[in-house]
């Protein structure tokens, strides 16, 4: 059985704030913007990620590291004794209490999951966002998202008033 | 972990910006998971930047919304209540897309779209079916279908056809060219016309007749009606009780035409039908079982009906006075190859509670799950003249 160190290809990514992450290949590949810089072969061994922090970018490896399919080494044991439902389940679980972070850590984590194409991760991050602001008041959903309002008191009066029904 | 990480300088940039600094296509995103207009229209709302960025980015249409009996309209996702007025004494009988279908009490019929207050001044069905009867004075119409060939929010001057069904179960088709009623005709004339239902296809106007028949209605530059020709004259596939319904039990089944992803299809809507004691009508507790799916294939000649297994992705949404096929993409709340149906029944005609009879159909496994929980849907018990129908929120507003 191959194990990680020997028969893993392995890829650095480095954040702008200078630090480095070795990396599975098939781990930095759940990114489609990186599976692209690796099969144009723009990727030497190196691969700077402009505009994520090591912060941000630590936490994006770690999801990727969790959802990456069970396939080889480590995989073919766990899909061997648990079945794919249990998987999916225990996947959800992981993904609520990752995304158990304040609004400046999701909010970039959206923006990296973004830039990276990380689609599950996206969706992970949208979908939470909007379960939080659903079905709240404009005002909660300001203060949720810590945003000012910037809207002149007449300017908001006649938002309000095109549209009703939606803030009643 | 797995990985391996190794710090080769402790450096926290700060990358938090403001929310309000979300880039458009963040912005977008986060709006497409948003299946409730009210939740979109208020995110819009929060500041300067994100009402002038929101509209860069195509939406879903967000879950549509359903008409209750005292006026008020229902957003399924978190079972929200919204009132927007309508002019005094008007009451819907029906919707087309976003705009409704308005009778007041003088019978002035207009469609009128809620948002922009936009309203298209319609014929007197009223009076075009009162023409049409000339005699049976204690009949009264009771069921109206619109439909027209383009939607009117870019077709303004599209023709509108209405079916009036009335309590003696006959139809009558009206043709305008708002607010010019052009032709009419009345299904008791022919006995091979049995127009129990009308969708536009591909800008041509269909009809549903009895035992699988097909109609083509022509309409002429002058909007009458020039010919009425048959294209399927059978029942090809239809036929036969579906798969999982004991066929000891007594049911009665509603077709529905309905435009969906570039096809004509034929819905078959199956009631398990529960005598009561305590009425006369024994299809007053019905409920529905099954659906089947047929679409109209129209190479041949004659055309054909043929089994359909899916809705190529789309979510539909059955009604009787129209039916709109979604296409079912990322977060919208709608589900693919799924029917949403409730009780728009025509029969018992004070169906008080549209969600009585309400539910999820899934084409692939053929289960039905509620369209709402229970008890969101308790409160729901509304008094009123308006008709149950399915209404279309545009994507934004």
């Amino acid at each position: 059985m191959a194990t990680r160190e020997a028969g893993k290809k392995m890829i650095m990514l480095k954040s702008p704030d200078g630090m480095e992450f070795e990396v599975e290949e098939a781990v930095a590949m759940e990114s489609q913007t990186i599976r692209k810089m690796i099969e144009d072969d723009c990727a030497d061994t190196a691969i700077l990620i402009p505009n994520i922090n090591s912060k941000i970018l630590s936490r994006v490896i770690e999801y990727c590291n969790k959802h990456v399919p069970t396939t080889g080494a480590t995989g073919a044991a766990a899909s061997d004794t648990v079945a794919p439902a249990a998987l999916a389940e225990d996947l959800k679980i992981w993904d609520a209490e990752f995304i158990k972070v304040n609004r400046a850590t999701r909010f970039n984590l959206i923006q990296a999951a973004s830039y990276l194409n990380i689609k599950g991760l996206l969706d992970l991050t949208s979908q939470t966002t909007i379960d939080t602001i659903s079905d709240n008041s404009l005002e909660e959903i300001r203060s949720f998202l810590s945003t000012k309002n910037d809207y002149l008191p007449e300017e908001e009066q006649t938002i309000r008033r095109e549209n009703q029904w939606a803030f009643q | 972990m797995t990985f391996g990480l190794r710090m080769t300088c402790m450096m926290e940039a700060a990358m938090y910006r403001h929310w309000s600094d979300l880039q458009p296509e963040l912005l977008g995103l986060v709006l497409k998971y948003l299946p409730s207009l009210s939740d979109r229209v208020r995110l819009r709302a929060v500041c300067r930047t994100w009402r002038s960025n929101s509209m860069l980015q195509p939406l879903p249409l967000p879950f549509p919304w359903l008409t209750l009996p005292d006026g008020t309209f229902l957003s399924i996702p978190g079972s929200e209540i919204h009132r927007i007025p309508v002019p005094e004494g008007a009451c819907c009988q029906g919707s087309i897309d976003n705009w409704l279908f308005l009778i007041n009490n003088a019978n002035m019929c207009s469609l009128m779209n809620p948002f922009s207050k936009t309203a298209l001044e319609l014929p007197n069905l009223v009076a075009v079916w009162e023409r049409e009867i000339r005699y049976h004075s204690d009949r009264k119409p009771i069921f109206y279908k619109l439909v027209v060939p383009s939607p009117l929010d870019s077709s303004p001057h599209s023709p509108v056809v209405a079916l009036i069904m009335d309590d003696g179960c006959f139809h009558t088709l009206c043709i305008s060219q708002p607010p010019i009623a052009t032709a009419s005709l009345r299904d008791n004339k022919d006995p091979r016309l049995f127009l129990s239902d009308v969708v536009f296809f591909n800008g041509k106007l269909y009809a549903w007749g009895r035992f699988g028949q097909l109609f083509i209605i022509d309409l002429g530059n002058d909007r009458t009606i020039s010919s009425i020709s048959c294209i399927i004259d059978s029942l090809g596939d239809i036929g036969g009780t579906p798969q999982h319904l004991s066929i000891a039990e007594e049911y009665m089944v509603k077709p529905y035409l309905v435009e969906c992803g570039g096809k004509l299809l034929l819905v078959a809507r199956w009631f398990r039908c529960t005598p009561s004691s305590t009425s006369y009508d024994v299809f007053e507790h019905k409920c529905t079982a099954a659906f089947q799916v047929f679409e109209a294939d129209l190479h041949t000649s004659p055309g054909r009906w043929r089994k359909a297994t899916e809705l190529g992705g789309h979510a539909l949404f059955l009604g009787q006075h129209g039916s709109k096929c979604l296409p079912a993409v990322g977060c919208s709340g709608y589900d693919e190859d799924c029917i949403y149906f409730m009780c728009d029944y025509v029969w018992p005609t004070s169906s008080a509670n549209p969600l009585c009879d309400s539910g999820v159909y899934s084409m692939r496994d053929g289960t039905i799950t509620p369209l709402m929980s229970e008890a969101a849907a308790a409160p729901l018990q509304r008094v009123g003249q308006w008709r149950p129908t399915w209404f279309f929120p545009p994507e934004a507003v």
